[in-house]
């Protein structure tokens, strides 16, 4: 119990101080910011982590790093900050984005890690992380083909390590190419593996960024159900020839992401006028930007270094080579679908 | 790289319950601000 009032007032202490820092920064260059709040936080989530990992208590006090929950809250909050039609919109093109780039850089991963020789199920995880949506698309993977929990934590490892340069570097990339928000927001939400990072990406692009990269990222999340049930149904027919352990359609429902729910029934609930606009930009977004800062922090807190030790160079070339030709590819789609 | 069998079924339990809850939570506070029990939150 102590250990857990102490892990989260870890969260919840670097969380401010990222929030302090970003506005004394904006004091130090006369109202810019120097640095955006999701590269503050990030920044002490790690520098946190590296402190506890060396005092030997980064075990004990996990307990509250929990970088989904906050973000899914976060993202919830972020609903009633859109409008429905809005989400419609961006969220149909979003789909159709999602579905080409998902399904290319998917069998892209597949085979190229087929061909550097790696374990089949650390290929399937691998694929579907840097396919769709970063660590829950792993963790859905792991469940379709059973694999070893080794797996899963180093491939959330990598998940993470790729995604801090690319939510750092992507939208001052974009802002460098002269993207619109919309672009941007679709190149970022369509390319980055994992959702924090999207997010944080998008925050420090812009606020119409966040939102494009938030919806479209969310689409991508919801297509997780169908893609581990069609990994499973592959993984039993085809790889271990077990038909009698077919999977059941109940299942995309099993592992359809739920706080995808709450973000539209937020959504329509601004939507229809329960909360004036005053509400939203006085506590909703504040509300939100809590959320986001202390998902940002577990970003940092939560990543595992030691994992890097224990498997080759293959799958981090694999992993690179994937990211690659995910970020051409999602910018291709998003300039199609978005400008 | 050496493990055991892993079902996964502990952390997609787990990821659904955090789900649920991050709903629960985000909807309990919009719900909040649309009654006016939360005004204002300073950031």
């Amino acid at each position: 119990m102590v250990l857990n009032v102490l892990s989260f007032g870890l969260v919840i202490l670097l969380a401010l101080l990222a929030n302090r820092m970003t506005g004394l920064s904006r004091g130090w260059t006369g109202g810019r910011e120097l640095l955006e709040y999701p590269i503050w936080a990030v920044s002490l989530g790690l520098a946190g982590n590296l402190a506890i990992s060396l005092a030997g208590v980064r075990g004990k006090l996990s307990a509250a790093f929990r970088t989904e929950f906050f973000l899914k809250t976060g993202l919830v909050l972020m609903g009633a900050t859109i409008n429905l039609s809005d989400i419609l919109r961006i969220g149909a093109r979003g789909l159709v984005q999602a579905v080409v780039v998902v399904t290319a850089v998917f069998f892209f991963t597949w085979y190229l890690s087929g061909w550097f020789g790696l374990d089949a199920k650390l290929r399937a995880l691998m694929s579907a992380s840097v396919s769709i949506c970063g660590v829950s698309a792993a963790i859905a993977a792991a469940g379709a083909v059973l694999a070893k929990k080794e797996h899963l934590a180093y491939v959330a490892a990598l998940v993470i390590i790729f995604a801090l340069p690319l939510m750092l570097i992507q939208p001052y990339l974009a802002q460098a190419m002269g993207l619109s928000a919309d672009v941007a927001g679709a190149w970022i939400g369509g390319n980055i593996d994992t959702t924090a990072a999207v997010v944080g990406a998008g925050a420090i692009h812009s606020e119409a960024a966040m939102k494009v990269a938030s919806v479209v990222k969310i689409s991508q999340n919801a297509l997780i159900g169908f893609a581990a049930f069609f990994l499973a149904l592959y993984w039993v027919m085809v790889v271990e020839r077990k038909p009698e352990q077919k999977p059941h359609p109940r299942d995309i429902w099993v592992r359809f992401p739920k706080f995808v729910l709450g973000f539209l029934v937020a959504s329509l609930v601004a939507t229809a006028g329960f909360l004036e606009p005053d509400q939203v930009k006085q506590a909703i977004v504040p509300l939100r930007n809590w959320f986001l800062a202390c998902a940002f922090v577990c970003i940092g807190l939560e990543l595992a270094f030691g994992e890097f030790t224990k498997v080759g160079w293959q799958p981090i070339a694999v992993y690179f080579l994937a990211t690659m030709v995910n970020t051409l590819l999602a910018l291709g789609a998003a300039y199609v679908l978005f400008s | 790289m050496k493990g055991r069998g892993y079902s996964a079924a502990h952390s997609q339990q787990g990821n659904m319950n955090e789900d649920w809850l991050a709903v629960i939570v985000g909807l309990g506070l919009v719900a909040l601000v649309a009654v006016r029990l939360v005004a204002q939150v300073p950031w």
